[in-house]
């Protein structure tokens, strides 16, 4: 029996679940910190969905059977959370989708938690002007140089999807970032 | 630098061996955290993560033991009776309602419904349900697109990637 496997067991358990539980949230917080937090850009959007995260892993762990590895399972409970969070800010605000993602920019700029520069900013820019699909997708292999498998585990996408998302993502940030004067560097396909 | 004990002339700096295991552990815990290859210029507040299990408990536990107010139990009967007040003025048989027809609903408040309510219909599901021949070009399009607005609007909302990418052979 795997970590995993062991550690589910635990959580399922219980006895033994409020010490698993801990210690799931120690090992994964972090991780799914930055996954949550470049969805959704500022730190205390980031914290909500977070919570919200681990709640629906704790609410739902007697549901997990194990198909898929435990990380992804809660990669893709994170993803949902986070896409979820804006598509309910957008429909609150009466805004579409792009703009929401504008206003998230904007208060990024005054996020006390960000302190890009320039280039950073645009960066971001660059990233928020992408479809979702794509959004997430650069994200997780730009940033979290995740493999295709596990984000295809995670986005239940085929993997010559996702590659093809990738490359028309990185066309695009290479793109935005070369009409604002920022040179890159070649990102790696 | 301390010598070493070993006869090869080698040195190691003082206390090298001592702050090892936990240089490895920090550098193990900055891999696995790693925000990526890239500075972002995001940051999170001193002792976050630190103290996030413990607010996440709280959280927890707040959630799993909601506390009904007593107070609501006992004044239930205000809001109760002002139901059944407006229950009875509205169904009163004295003062029929008008049924309402087709022509007293508001455009743009049936467009506005229509844009911001989710039926949870696909774009397929859409084109399913409404007939070509009931559709003329100038109903949906101002003018006829460029090949490159075309190929700009598949690239941004396409569902799926795979989609653009077909092989006419498979």
């Amino acid at each position: 029996m795997n970590q995993d496997a062991v550690l589910v067991t635990r959580l399922k358990h219980p006895d033994t679940q409020n010490q698993a539980f801990r210690e799931l949230v120690s090992v994964y917080q972090e991780r799914l910190y930055w996954h949550i937090r470049r969805i959704v850009l500022t730190h205390q959007n980031a914290d909500d969905v977070l919570q919200e995260t681990f709640i629906k892993v704790f609410r739902n762990i007697d549901g997990f059977k194990g198909e898929s590895k435990l990380y992804s399972w809660m990669y893709r409970i994170a993803t949902n959370e986070a896409l979820s969070f804006l598509k309910r800010n957008s429909k609150i605000q009466g805004i579409s989708g792009e703009e929401i993602q504008q206003n998230q920019l904007a208060n990024l700029r005054a996020d006390p938690y960000f302190d890009g520069d320039q280039a950073e900013y645009e960066l971001q820019q660059a990233i928020a002007e992408l479809p979702e699909k794509q959004r997430l997708v650069f994200n997780m292999k730009y940033f979290q140089e995740m493999k295709y498998e596990e984000i295809s585990e995670i986005l239940e996408t085929s993997v010559g999807g996702l590659k093809a998302s990738y490359h028309l993502a990185v066309k695009k940030v290479e793109r935005h970032l070369k009409q604002e004067g920022i040179e890159t560097t070649k990102t790696k396909d | 630098m301390e010598s070493n004990s070993g006869r090869s002339g080698f040195k190691v700096p003082k206390g090298y061996f001592e702050h090892l295991p936990d240089q490895i552990a920090r550098r193990a815990g900055e891999r696995l955290n790693s925000p990526g290859p890239a500075k972002t210029g995001f940051q999170t507040p001193e002792d976050y993560f630190e103290t996030f299990g413990d607010r996440l408990e709280k959280r927890l536990q707040k959630k799993e033991t909601p506390v009904r107010s007593l107070k609501w139990a006992k004044h239930f009967w205000i809001p109760a009776a002002a139901a059944a007040i407006l229950l009875l003025l509205l169904w009163s048989p004295s003062s029929p309602a008008a049924a309402p027809e087709f022509g007293d609903i508001n455009v743009e408040v049936l467009e506005a419904y229509l844009q911001t309510e989710e039926f949870e219909l696909t774009p397929s599901e859409l084109a399913e349900n409404i007939s070509l021949s009931d559709l003329a070009m100038e109903d949906v399009l101002d003018s006829a697109p460029a090949a490159q607005q075309i190929e700009e609007y598949l690239e941004n909302n396409i569902e799926s990637d795979e989609e653009l990418y077909w092989e006419p052979n498979e």
